[in-house]
């Protein structure tokens, strides 16, 4: 697991926690856009989407994470990230700001977490103005397999 | 050997301009030889290797400068009609051509002097001895070949990234085209001016849209020139005599893909030379004529491209391969396998490589290099044979990125495309057409011929939705048919296809996706894939799936 370096990260709201991932990693915002449902796909994949000319998938991270599904709303974002493999997007339910931590700010994932999420999804925990932000590691987030992600349900 | 060279980035980017413009006059010439010489194709070629010797010169890339001005010596003579025209000479000159240019190119690349190829010289003097060969009186046969007008397409080059950043932004142009025209404070607008020109923009979006997506797209011609000049090679090296038919040139493939095609093809046609056809006394015994025939044929089927190599030999030899086979444990010794399953043999690893197969049976050296190459471009092959008569290498490849006519078809609340070129009709089928069969496997009746039903919203999984309309679309794919059924049949369009990210995870029956007009995401059915299911009696486990 990658310790969290200090740098700005873009804040979003997952159900009701906050996550973020790193600013460099954000390639663009996308408003909720048609989503073509893909026959054969597991259900965290929503389907695709046309992002100028590019079809780029997207993935439902709450169910990713293990957080129970929700119904769309008018605040859900595409967050389109770089992946491994090309743009991929990834929905959220509300993108919140950007914030700069300091090495303070961060406490190591493996000191906090317990239970059944897998720490090594996190590179960090991140304290700003008194909420905790949960910071991903995007590339591990991507390759899981939501099973693995969380025993508990 | 590889004596340093400064050059300065003007010099580079002119031995750039100037690899890839000769590379297109040779190009040309392969095509005119391809022709029965006319006088015009002559001037052609010669003009061709003006430009190249003339370039050369500037560059002072001298090898090229030599052999140019030697091929035009001799191209003269033929033009004059001092004497026919040597296709094969020509043939072997571009050849020489395009290895010094290789050269060239790993010089400059290397920031190294140009070596000097030592088969230039020798080839130089063979040309010069043709030139100065007694004339043997041949006037050209001008009155059997009546002067076709030669039309040669005329390019330009451009970096491909380029070529990507205009596709990918009129995307965008007309995704917010449709935005603009669809939003509610436009389409309120009557007045017949703006309703005209939002019409006429509308139009010219996609028609732009139709062009950017071809940019990418070449002919097959390149390639199929390539491949005449290998068997050319080939046919020398063997002594085998072998006419080339190609057909179907101007069917276009994804550049990408053209490129990967290069060495399938090769090992096929070494294959069809090397074991395919036979030996000139065999053939004779054979009553065959002596010159073979080898052909390669390009054409769309069910939305995917086909490359078809065909050779006129002796065919697969059935008894050896299953004799080999067993040997090898890959039979059992009982099994009466099918043709098929013997041809599929050929594609086991190191299975034809194996001494004497090689020589008895015919075909093998990498039929599995051909098999691994054209499965990563998402292609299958199939083999076909026929004792005395010939083998047929069949490689189906997917449009990816290539442009189709879809049908779009609608599902509930969802939209697919079916290319269109599988679609043989759609129609409303009356209750007396249908059959069931053990209450699940269904059946229609279409005008005598019994055909198996697939029910789209249950292939997609979106089945008890609102009950909508009912239409059954008749698919085909080799040969077989398929009524699929779906709620409605919308429009057709020319679509883009995309390879479907597998991160996506997406069903096997879906071929790839593409940009509706709308700016949405489509998925495109494999029809290929829905009718070998369908028809080989899954029709339930294929409807059940979801």
């Amino acid at each position: 697991m990658s310790e969290a370096a200090a740098g700005r990260y873009m804040t979003f709201r997952l159900s009701t926690e906050t996550y973020a991932v790193e600013i460099l990693k954000v390639r663009e915002l996308l408003g909720l856009i048609d989503i073509t449902r893909v026959p054969g796909a597991p259900p965290f994949v929503r389907g695709v989407v046309n992002l100028r000319g590019k079809v780029v998938p997207v993935t439902d991270l709450r169910l990713k994470l293990g957080i129970a599904d929700a119904p769309l709303h008018r605040h859900t974002v595409i967050m389109v990230v770089h992946g491994p493999h090309g743009p991929m997007g990834l929905l959220v339910d509300e993108m919140l700001d950007v914030v700069a931590l300091g090495p303070e700010q961060i406490d190591p994932a493996s000191n906090v977490t317990q239970g059944a999420f897998d720490a090594s999804l996190l590179s960090g925990i991140g304290r700003h103005e008194e909420r905790v932000i949960f910071l991903l590691e995007l590339d591990r987030v991507l390759a899981a397999s939501p099973a693995a992600m969380n025993v508990g349900t | 050997m590889s004596t340093p060279a400064v050059r300065d980035s003007e010099t580079i980017e002119l031995l750039g301009d100037f690899l890839a413009e000769a590379a297109e006059g040779l190009a040309q010439v392969e095509e005119l030889l391809a022709a029965p010489p006319t006088p015009d194709a002559i001037a052609q070629m010669f003009r061709c290797f003006h430009t190249l010797k003339g370039n050369a010169g500037f560059l002072e890339v001298t090898q090229v400068v030599a052999l140019a001005h030697t091929v035009e010596t001799l191209l003269v003579q033929y033009r004059d009609g001092a004497k026919p025209l040597d296709a094969a000479l020509l043939f072997e000159a571009v050849a020489v051509h395009h290895r010094v240019l290789a050269g060239v190119k790993t010089a400059v690349e290397a920031q190294a002097a140009f070596a000097v190829l030592p088969e230039v010289e020798p080839f130089v003097a063979r040309l010069t001895a043709a030139i100065s060969a007694e004339a043997k009186a041949a006037k050209p046969e001008q009155a059997e070949t009546p002067t076709v007008a030669m039309h040669l397409k005329e390019t330009l080059r451009v970096d491909a990234e380029r070529v990507d950043t205009l596709v990918e932004m009129i995307g965008e142009l007309l995704v917010v085209e449709a935005m603009v025209a669809d939003a509610p404070e436009v389409t309120a607008i009557t007045a017949p001016r703006v309703r005209h020109n939002l019409s006429q923009l509308s139009k010219i979006s996609r028609d732009l849209q139709g062009l950017a997506m071809r940019l990418r797209m070449v002919p097959l011609r390149g390639l199929f020139q390539k491949t005449a000049r290998i068997l050319h090679d080939l046919s020398k090296k063997t002594g085998k005599a072998v006419a080339l038919v190609r057909e179907g040139e101007d069917v276009e493939l994804d550049r990408g893909l053209v490129d990967r095609l290069e060495e399938p093809l090769v090992h096929m046609l070494r294959n069809a030379l090397d074991h395919g056809v036979e030996a000139a006394p065999l053939r004779a015994a054979a009553g065959k004529s002596a010159e073979a025939c080898v052909t390669l044929r390009a054409f769309h089927e069910s939305g995917r491209v086909v490359i078809e190599l065909s050779d006129d030999g002796r065919g697969l030899q059935r008894e050896t391969i299953v004799r080999r086979a067993r040997e090898r444990n890959l039979l059992p010794a009982a099994a009466e396998p099918t043709d098929e399953e013997v041809w599929n043999l050929i594609f086991v690893p190191g299975f034809s490589t194996a001494e004497q197969v090689t020589e008895l049976s015919g075909r093998g050296v990498g039929m599995d290099v051909v098999l691994r190459q054209v499965q990563s471009m998402q292609g299958r092959v199939t083999v076909s044979s026929q004792a005395g008569r010939g083998t047929t290498v069949r490689l189906s490849l997917p449009l990816t990125l290539a442009v189709i006519n879809g049908m779009l078809v609608s599902c509930g609340d969802e939209r697919y495309i079916i290319p269109s070129l599988c679609i043989v009709e759609s129609l409303k089928p009356t209750a007396k057409m249908h059959a069931t069969l053990a209450q699940h496997t269904e059946l229609i009746n279409l005008r005598g011929e019994l055909l198996p039903v697939v029910r789209l919203d249950r292939l997609v999984g979106t089945e008890g939705g609102v009950a909508h309309g009912e239409l059954a679309v008749i698919v085909e794919c080799h040969g077989k048919k398929v009524a699929l059924m779906v709620n409605d049949v919308l429009t057709e369009q020319q679509v883009v296809i995309k390879p479907l990210s597998a991160q996506a995870q997406p069903a096997d029956f879906l071929s790839g996706v593409a940009i509706l007009s709308d700016g949405r995401a489509g998925l495109i059915l494999d029809v290929d894939r829905i009718v070998g299911r369908a028809s080989s009696g899954q029709s339930a486990p294929l409807g059940a799936l979801a």
